[in-house]
């Protein structure tokens, strides 16, 4: 861990998770918003086909 | 556990699979009775099978073996990669899948390059598309076969040639009996067991380090680079810019994933499928590439540095070494379920492509119960034919599979999306579109290829192709639909 600390202070890109931001902001993130948009469209279709 | 109670575990595996295969075929023989059910299921394929057989046929055994060696190397930033398949997924289903059923429907269209053929009015089309199709999709297949073999000898110890001729004898069996029914419902189970088996392998590796954080903290104590994105314009960074583009949006114009998302049943069942599909294109990858990236550090404590290794070897030698029997078991399962999940939808797309829109053209008095036949035919010669070749590879071939993704996005991208959203859209335009993004691709990959420059041919391919479609459709004659 405090290995882990100097790390970071050294690559301030790195997140909380240990991972940089980077991968994070331009990998993570645009994959679990496509999920949610998904989810949003599929529950959508559910509802109109309910009514 | 000894190695031969080792290796009666993995038959009896394998034996088993075979046998639940072999009853997929023959539950696919039941449902097929016409030419439209062995093509295309008869558009009657559920949401939450397609959903699953979708991912089941993108991912195969390479990115469980050969991808997620590399990202032992290339570290977390790999999972970039795989983030960005479910993206492509919401836009194959949100997007293309709505419009493109419904044009497959209407035209009755059972083949992708029948699909462009009729709905361009182009014969010309049909026949060069089929071409391309044969062409390079035959030498992926035998890459598929090569990987399956290649994993199961590492790790089962049997001889190579025998683990391709047990993949392509069962193929065979269940695509020859029941076309797309079969090989949608078999990629539905292989689908669940080689996710189950990837989650199981990652939430493993995370263990043995200690930890989700305490696993990126031992990886940075080794190679800060390997939680890291790549610097702009180093080679790692235009590898995973490049297979972000390639094996994401690249997937989108493949025939044998469009073949998977335009043969829905409803509107309700796409989103259904949406939905799966997109969990799994998440889910998969990323479990996938981050137990690669984790097998770095785990493999350096029984004193292995990844970093000496051919890519290709470090996931079965990760295996070998840090997995308990069970895991090796699963994930063997996994291996052959991703391997077969891909081969089946290639041998299934590619044998109706030759019969439908190269053979049957060519020979005017052919039946429809002919075609089936001849199709069945074609499917069992392609599955033995590529295994054949697998144990006995031309170097032609992995010069030809290197790129097979890029050059068929970089030909039938501007084709696809414009016959889609552009009714304008001509068979000038259409034409001229597959050829220069197949000969700019193809340019691209002789001169201007990585190391040369960072862009993969996938770029200008891709763009030229859609630009070109538009232009010369724009300029050219009355619109064809």
């Amino acid at each position: 861990m405090i290995e882990m600390l100097g790390l970071v202070s050294q690559y301030s890109n790195l997140s909380p998770i240990g991972i940089d931001w980077w991968i994070i902001l331009g990998g993570w993130v645009p994959g679990f918003l496509g999920l949610a948009l998904a989810f949003v469209i599929w529950a959508r279709s559910r509802r109109d086909a309910d009514e | 556990m000894s190695d031969l109670m080792d290796s009666a575990l993995y038959i009896v595996v394998i034996a088993f699979y075979m046998v639940a295969l072999a009853a997929v075929g023959w539950l696919g023989k039941k449902k097929v009775s016409s030419i439209s059910d062995w093509y295309v299921g008869g558009f009657k394929i559920g949401g939450v099978v397609m959903g699953v057989a979708f991912f089941a046929t993108y991912f195969s055994a390479v990115l469980m073996i050969g991808f997620a060696g590399s990202a032992s190397k290339w570290g977390m930033s790999a999972t970039v990669i795989g983030m960005w398949h479910a993206v492509s997924a919401v836009i194959a289903f949100a997007v293309l899948a709505p419009r493109l059923s419904k044009a497959f429907r209407e035209l009755n269209a059972m083949t992708f390059s029948e699909f462009l053929s009729l709905r361009y009015g182009s014969k010309t089309l049909r026949y060069a598309s089929a071409l391309i199709i044969a062409i390079f999709i035959i030498p992926y297949t035998v890459s598929a076969f090569i990987a399956m073999g290649s994993a199961i000898s590492t790790i089962v110890g049997t001889p190579f040639w025998m683990g391709v001729l047990v993949a392509g004898a069962i193929i065979a069996v269940y695509v020859f009996s029941g076309g797309l029914f079969s090989a949608t419902l078999a990629e539905f189970i292989q689908g669940i067991v080689m996710t189950i088996a990837v989650v199981a392998v990652w939430v493993f590796s995370y263990s043995l380090l200690g930890g989700f954080v305490q696993a990126h903290e031992t990886m940075a104590a080794i190679d800060i680079r390997s939680v890291t994105f790549p610097a702009f314009g180093t080679n790692t960074w235009s590898v995973i810019i490049g297979l972000t583009a390639v094996m994401g949006f690249g997937m989108l114009a493949q025939p044998q994933m469009v073949l998977r998302y335009a043969t829905i049943s409803s509107r309700m069942n796409i989103k259904r499928a949406l939905l799966i599909a997109t969990f799994g294109s998440l889910l998969f990858p990323l479990a996938a590439y981050s137990y690669g990236a984790l097998s770095r550090p785990i493999l350096a404590k029984f004193g292995i540095d990844v970093m000496t290794l051919k890519d290709d070897l470090i996931v079965p030698l990760f295996v070998k070494t840090a997995f308990p029997p069970w895991l090796s078991v699963l994930f063997l399962a996994g291996i052959m379920c991703a391997a077969t999940s891909t081969i089946d939808a290639l041998i299934h797309m590619t044998a109706g492509t030759l019969t439908r829109d190269l053979v049957r053209p060519a020979s005017k008095m052919m039946s429809d119960k002919t075609q089936l036949r001849m199709t069945k035919l074609i499917s069992l010669i392609l599955s033995l034919g590529c295994c054949i070749i697998a144990i006995y590879p031309p170097g032609l071939i992995y010069q030809l599979t290197a790129y097979t993704w890029q050059v068929l996005s970089s030909s039938f991208m501007g084709p696809l999306v414009m016959a889609l959203f552009y009714r304008r859209a001509n068979k000038y335009g259409a034409l001229a579109g597959m050829v220069a993004g197949f000969a700019s691709a193809q340019l691209w990959y002789l001169f201007l290829a990585p190391p040369a420059t960072p862009i993969y041919p996938f770029f200008p391919g891709v763009a030229a192709s859609l630009i070109v479609t538009y232009l010369v459709s724009r300029f050219t004659g009355p619109k064809q639909a």
